[in-house]
């Protein structure tokens, strides 16, 4: 990049709409026929995004920010993209990323071999051709359960956004249990809820009790038992007033329940773009 | 905005061949363009980006016959100049800073709520229209704030085996292609609504 005037802290001014009009058009050419201008500014923009998020830009940018970043709808769009995936990275539990670094690339040196190694060598290496063989025929099985494993789960996920439709309040409850869960508390002493199998019903129907639920356009809940790895997603559930106040309807088909402590983790996103902070419950299965 | 010149195809094609004489780089080229002076005039505070770059390339596209001869340099700055004068003409004849702030904006009309469902089912798609691997990345990436985010960060770089800045640009380029999905939905979806 030939452009040394363009530092992180000049492109902020330039998106913040503090430069003269002779500066401006620098950065805007620069940003046309430079590729590393174009990233530069390009990245500079999305930290900017991140900085009014996270709250952190000082009075006048931030006024700035709102006066003359925001006037166009492409930024405002940028903005709730930001919003919403920061609610969805945070209702989403941590995935482990065991990304394993590549190992340096060695090779052996080249070595003499005389006729008393290769008694040693023969067996070893009929081992090893015996483990590979091994190996393989472990990892085709492994791939297999994973395809079934991954079968099952696509079938299990359609099966909750079936019954999870608004169009399916309509249908007669039959045999299912109902819950209504208040979200946990570090204050509270009320055990979870806890359902006993077995059982005649169905379909259990969690009440996820949250005040701001209406508030907010669309909702997900991502459902996950306590030490597994398998998550469940659901995506705009109704809401409805109940007793205890406000609460989205989860139903959960028995069938995929097993002893354990289960997790749902439920937030929302409104039409501006505002996120709620994930709201957690928790319910216990136990029995046979 | 007012579209002052019917664009014909010949003319759209000279245009093409002036930005390369590769039909399929031309277009390439004509799109990374046309993207570049929409964010420019974005920046500048253009509600109607889109359509005074329309505007720029019937502009350019009426001339290109002349310019083929007469400008010698990067067509792109042609473009960009073009793109100038018209954003000088808008500010001209509108005020452009309306401060968020002091706006007392009405409720939410039944369209801007069908606008804003539509943009979180882009969001959605796109997100699923990505690898799983970036897909998950990128949401690892926004799962912190504040300074718990740069020590995550940081810890992400280390698990991939990259510097900090390497994880950072490839990022960018997830977030980027992200962006330029959900708006090519949002196009698509105010294009249908408009028929």
């Amino acid at each position: 990049m030939s452009e040394a005037f363009l530092t992180k802290d000049v492109i902020k001014e330039f998106l913040l709409g503090n430069l003269d009009q002779e500066e401006r058009q620098r950065i805007e050419k620069a940003f046309l026929t430079d590729s590393e201008a174009q990233d530069l500014i390009l990245m500079t923009e999305d930290e900017l995004v991140e900085e009014y998020l996270d709250d952190s830009l000082d009075p006048d940018e931030r006024s700035r920010f709102l006066k003359h970043y925001l006037c166009a709808p492409r930024q405002q769009r940028k903005l709730r993209i930001t919003k919403s995936l920061r609610v969805q990275a945070r209702a989403t539990p941590q995935l482990v990323s065991q990304t394993p670094t590549t190992p340096p690339k060695t090779s052996l040196p080249p070595s003499r071999v005389d006729w008393r190694s290769r008694l040693i060598l023969l067996p070893l290496a009929a081992g090893i051709i015996v483990a590979v063989i091994a190996g393989a025929v472990w990892l085709i099985q492994t791939r297999r359960s994973n395809t079934q494993i991954a079968k099952d789960h696509s079938a299990i996920e359609q099966e909750l956004a079936e019954l999870n439709t608004p169009s399916s309040s309509s249908l007669a409850p039959v045999q299912f249990l109902s819950y209504a869960l208040p979200p946990v508390s570090v204050r509270s002493l009320q055990p979870p809820a806890e359902l006993v199998l077995p059982t005649q019903a169905q379909v259990i129907e969690l009440w996820l009790i949250w005040n701001d639920a209406e508030k907010f356009k669309n909702n997900q809940a991502i459902l996950k038992k306590t030490g597994a790895s398998e998550q469940f997603t659901i995506h705009n559930l109704p809401v409805e007033n109940k007793p205890q106040g406000k609460a989205a309807r989860l139903r959960i088909p028995v069938h995929m329940l097993t002893r354990g402590v289960y997790q749902i983790a439920f937030g929302g996103v409104s039409s501006d773009g505002a996120a709620s902070q994930p709201v957690e419950y928790t319910f216990v299965v136990s029995g046979q | 905005m007012a579209r002052t010149f019917e664009l014909s195809q010949q003319h759209f094609d000279e245009m093409l061949a002036w930005l390369d004489p590769d039909r399929e780089r031309a277009g390439m080229k004509y799109e990374e363009l046309r993207l570049s002076l929409i964010r420019i005039l974005s920046w500048n505070g253009c509600v109607d980006a889109e359509g005074m770059i329309d505007e720029t390339v019937d502009r350019v596209a009426s001339k290109v016959r002349d310019l083929k001869d007469t400008f010698k340099g990067d067509p792109r700055l042609y473009f960009y100049g073009v793109a100038n004068n018209l954003v000088k003409e808008y500010k001209r004849t509108i005020d452009l800073y309306v401060p968020i702030e002091d706006v007392d904006l009405p409720a939410a009309s039944s369209s801007e709520a069908e606008e804003a469902e539509a943009e979180q089912h882009c969001l959605q798609t796109c997100l699923q229209a990505l690898s799983c691997e970036n897909r998950e990345l990128i949401l690892d990436y926004y799962r912190k704030d504040k300074h718990d985010k740069i020590v995550h960060h940081k810890e992400m770089a280390q698990l991939l085996g990259v510097p900090l800045g390497a994880l950072r640009v490839r990022m960018h380029r997830i977030r980027t292609s992200l962006e330029d999905c959900v708006n090519r939905c949002c196009e698509q979806f105010a294009s249908k609504k408009m028929k």
